[in-house]
Parts: structure tokens; C-alpha cells; sequence
């Protein structure tokens, strides 16, 4: 059995990107960006020229709206070109630059990135993507995007975020793992307990497995129908481990995927959530779980 | 007339009451048979648990007469090491309808003696470099593996019944029901040498 790593390798090169990307100059968004300014030139210029005509109805050569300005050479539209052009890329760099950072942490970490994926499990080539229903992917949450994924030893990862929904109607940003777990380990939904849940259980409507530490106990929630593959799981390294995770997460095993999320967003909360999965992945039994590295060092 | 209204609140106080103690009383029937169930599925995991942990038992036995022979092929000096394994799997075998803490014990003895049997073919390079041996040990090792986590289980399955037999008010139908915390003992490990991991080097050629 491998001791869960405590190290992770480039966690800080990962949050930077986070802050700022490294490639300010894109092709297509300074194509975009000529685009829109010519188009904002053009609209500022037949709005300027109707305002002017309005307010001179009776020049000479002004009935005729807008054929008078023809007569000059069009400076306000040159202007007005040269000043939106540039802040339009600024502003299409601010919004694009999260997905440039994940695009370009992604080619030099050997992760795909896609901010959309539709079906994401048979997009990323999980061994069995009938096992999204089984799964039940819409009940984690909804409005997933920014999907990074990765083949690790031809075990497929998949790391995304989404709205964990909060039942009246409102929703909180959540980042979430899928993993392969290359075994078929049984059906475990385990997360950090709430002082919510404490009724529930205390009246027997929740019905925790319970183990030989009470602090775990009273630290985290694990439900199972298979209590006997769930002792093999948590087992002392395991239990260990959990007991040194402070993060408020999610783990759901089912049909051999591993589903964790964690509340917030940003690259920061990835990253733990990563660096969970790989500690649980290395602490579990190997021939439950088996063990995987999401980031290199 | 007041006499009438007396008589009707005598009446109603009465009943409010009656209906009162009987709702305590249907309460406390489902909570006892609720308890009753609960410490009768208590039970059936201990049992269901140990009956893992004899399978996985009597698998160690079973490997036992292969790797002795295997052994003996190549070492027939450790004769007296064989014998005592020979003899404490036959004393194993002859324990199966005793109770788990006496069994604890002698299949602790035996686990021991079978981790000195393994150590001691270290020494001999022909029965290390065997695909027989390697195989079995393999196999022994996963038995063993196994065995410790039936064991933790069965365990955890027994405090829990120990707990539901002895925590007061649930103790009150553990008694009425005949349960007994003496049903089931602790499959425990209770000497050192079992608890340490068997540090097996398989690079080593020296004999020790």
C-alpha cells in the first residue's frame, strides 16, 4: 500500500495562471475585436449623422439623410474605429483570459480543455459512458463547464465546474472530478458531516456506517449498501487520510467511477480537489481503488 | 346541567388520558419491536461476518498441506518447523465449532508459525526461485490480507451487537429477547509478533 502523497507538484504554477495568462495577444480575438470595432464605428457614425440631421432640418442638402456626410471624409468613423477597437480587445482578452490560462496549463500538462462538452463521459472516451446514467449526472448539478481531462495510464479523469444546486432555486459554483477508479468498487457516497444531518441520523431516517474511530464518525458521513467492501475501504490508511482532509467535499463511488466535488471555484479549489482524489486514490487498498497521479511533479 | 357538563369533562379528561397512555403505550411496542429488529439484524451480521472469516480460515488451511510439501521438496531440514505447522493446522482444523476468541488464538499460532516457515525458506535460493512456492506464498499473502479485513468487519459487527445488547434502554429488549453479548467474541490479534507486518526481503540470498 502507498502512503498518500503530502507534496503536490505545480500547484503554485497552476494558481498564477490562474490570475493571468501568459498569451495577451490572440489572432482571433484581435480579428473578433476589428470586427466589432468597425461595426461600433459604423453604427456611432449613422447615429451621429441622424442626431446632426435632426438637429439642423433646415440646412441645405440635409433632407436627404445621410448622403450630406459623403461630401467629407469620415474622421469621426476613423476615430471611433481607433479608440473601440483596442478596448473591445481588452475587454474580449479579460473574458477569454481564464479559458486561455486553462488552455495553455492544459497543453504543457497533457490535459485537454474544452469550456463546453456535451455528454462529457462519451466525449472523453470513459469506458463505459452508459454508466453516466447510472450515475446520475444530473444530479450533480447543472451549468458544467471549463472540462479539463486527461488518459492517465488509461484511466480517464475528467475535472470541470458547475452549480451545485442549493434547493430554492439558487445555486453555489462547485468544481468536480470524475475518475475512473479501474476496479469495480461497490456503491459509497461519503462527505463531510453536517450539524443538519445530526437529527436524521440520531432518528434512523440516515443510517451511516460507523467505524472504530469516533472522531471519524462524527467527522464524515459514509452511506453504502455493501457495509463489508465499504470496511475494506476505509481501512486505517484510509480512515488516516480522510481524517487529515479538512476540505467540505462530495465522494460518490458507483460502478466503477469515482464522482468528488468541492464548493467554491477558481484553480485553487481544483487543485485540491485533485490533490483529495489522488491522496484517497494512494491511501484506499490498491485492489479496491486503484491508486493515480492527477498532477505530475 | 352543571352536574351534565361535570360528567362530560370527567368523561373527556378520561378519555384524553386513556388515549394518552395508549398512544405511550403503541410507542413503546414500535420502538421495542424497532429495537428487536435491529439487534436480530445485528446478530445476522456477526454471523454472516464470521461465516467470511471461516471461509477465509479453511482456505489457509487448504494452502497449508501444498506449501509444506512444497518446502519439503527443497528444504527437508526444516523438518521440525513443517511439523509444528503440520500439527497446528490439524489443531486449527479441530477447533472450527469452538468459540471465535478461542480460535483467535490458535489460528494466531499457526499464522505465526507459517510467517517463521516463510522467513526461514529465505534461506534456500531453489524453493525462493520456485514458481510453486512464489505462487503460494502469493496466495497465502492474499488469504491473509483477506483474513485481516473479514476479521476487522466481524469486529465492528460485534461491538455493534455488544453496544445494542448493553446500552440501556435497549438493553431492556436485548434481555426480553434473549440476546447476549456472550454470542459473539472478539476475533482478536493478541501477540506482537502477529501484529507486526512479516518483513519478507526477497533480494536477500544470505540464509538466516
Amino acid at each position: 500500500m502507498n502512503s498518500p502523497s503530502a507534496e503536490f507538484g505545480n500547484a503554485e504554477e497552476a494558481i498564477i495562471l490562474n490570475a493571468w495568462a501568459r498569451n495577451f495577444f490572440s489572432w482571433r480575438i484581435l480579428l473578433q475585436s476589428c470586427l466589432c470595432g468597425i461595426v461600433l464605428a459604423a453604427f456611432s457614425w449613422i447615429l451621429w449623422a441622424w442626431v446632426y440631421a435632426q438637429m439642423n432640418p433646415a440646412s441645405p442638402g440635409t433632407s436627404t439623410f445621410p448622403y450630406y456626410k459623403l461630401k467629407y471624409f469620415p474622421f469621426e468613423l476613423v476615430l471611433t474605429f481607433i479608440v473601440t477597437t483596442p478596448l473591445v480587445y481588452l475587454g474580449m482578452w479579460m473574458k477569454a483570459r481564464k479559458t486561455l490560462a486553462f488552455a495553455s496549463w492544459c497543453r504543457r500538462h497533457g490535459w485537454s480543455y474544452a469550456s463546453r462538452l456535451r455528454n462529457p463521459l462519451a466525449r472523453t472516451g470513459f469506458a463505459n459512458p452508459g454508466h453516466a446514467h447510472a450515475v446520475k449526472m444530473g444530479r450533480f448539478g447543472s451549468k458544467h463547464r471549463d472540462f479539463f481531462w486527461k488518459d492517465i495510464h488509461g484511466r480517464k479523469v475528467i475535472l470541470n465546474r458547475f452549480e451545485i444546486p442549493c434547493g430554492d432555486d439558487s445555486s453555489k459554483p462547485g468544481v468536480r472530478v470524475i475518475v475512473e477508479t479501474g476496479t469495480m468498487a461497490p456503491e459509497i457516497e461519503f462527505r463531510r458531516k453536517s450539524y443538519t444531518e445530526l437529527g436524521s441520523i440520531h432518528l434512523g431516517s440516515i443510517q451511516p456506517i460507523r467505524f472504530e474511530l469516533d472522531s471519524f464518525n462524527r467527522k464524515w458521513l459514509i452511506k453504502t449498501d455493501d457495509p463489508k467492501k465499504t470496511y475494506d475501504i476505509f481501512d486505517q490508511a484510509t480512515i488516516e487520510f480522510l481524517m487529515r482532509t479538512h476540505e467540505p467535499l462530495n465522494v460518490h463511488v458507483n460502478q466503477g467511477i469515482l464522482i468528488a466535488y468541492l464548493p467554491g471555484k477558481g484553480i485553487e479549489k481544483r487543485i485540491r480537489l485533485m490533490k483529495f482524489v489522488e491522496g484517497f486514490s494512494q491511501a484506499v487498498p490498491d485492489d479496491l481503488i486503484m491508486p493515480l497521479s492527477l498532477i505530475e511533479s | 346541567m352543571t352536574d351534565q357538563l361535570t360528567t362530560i369533562i370527567a368523561l373527556s379528561t378520561g378519555a384524553t388520558i386513556a388515549i394518552a397512555v395508549g398512544a405511550f403505550i403503541l410507542i413503546l411496542i414500535i420502538w421495542g419491536f424497532a429495537v428487536y429488529n435491529g439487534l436480530v439484524r445485528k446478530r445476522q451480521s456477526c454471523k454472516e461476518s464470521w461465516a467470511d472469516i471461516d471461509t477465509e480460515l479453511k482456505r489457509r488451511h487448504d494452502l497449508i498441506p501444498n506449501l509444506v510439501s512444497t518446502v519439503k521438496g527443497y528444504a527437508a531440514h526444516e523438518s521440525e518447523t513443517l511439523n509444528e505447522v503440520t500439527k497446528l493446522r490439524e489443531n486449527a482444523m479441530k477447533a472450527q465449532d469452538q468459540s471465535p476468541s478461542a480460535r483467535s488464538k490458535i489460528e494466531e499460532q499457526l499464522g505465526s508459525s507459517l510467517g517463521n516457515l516463510i522467513v526461514r525458506a529465505e534461506a534456500y535460493p531453489d524453493l525462493k526461485a520456485s514458481n510453486n512456492f512464489l505462487e503460494l506464498q502469493k496466495e497465502l499473502s492474499e488469504t491473509e490480507t483477506r483474513i485481516a479485513r473479514s476479521r476487522r468487519f466481524y469486529n465492528s459487527n460485534v461491538r455493534s451487537f455488544h453496544n445494542g445488547c448493553q446500552v440501556i434502554p435497549a438493553s431492556i429488549i436485548a434481555g426480553i429477547g434473549g440476546f447476549k453479548v456472550e454470542e459473539f467474541d472478539f476475533f482478536e490479534v493478541t501477540s506482537d509478533s502477529e501484529r507486526k507486518p512479516v518483513d519478507v526481503n526477497f533480494n536477500s540470498t544470505n540464509a538466516s
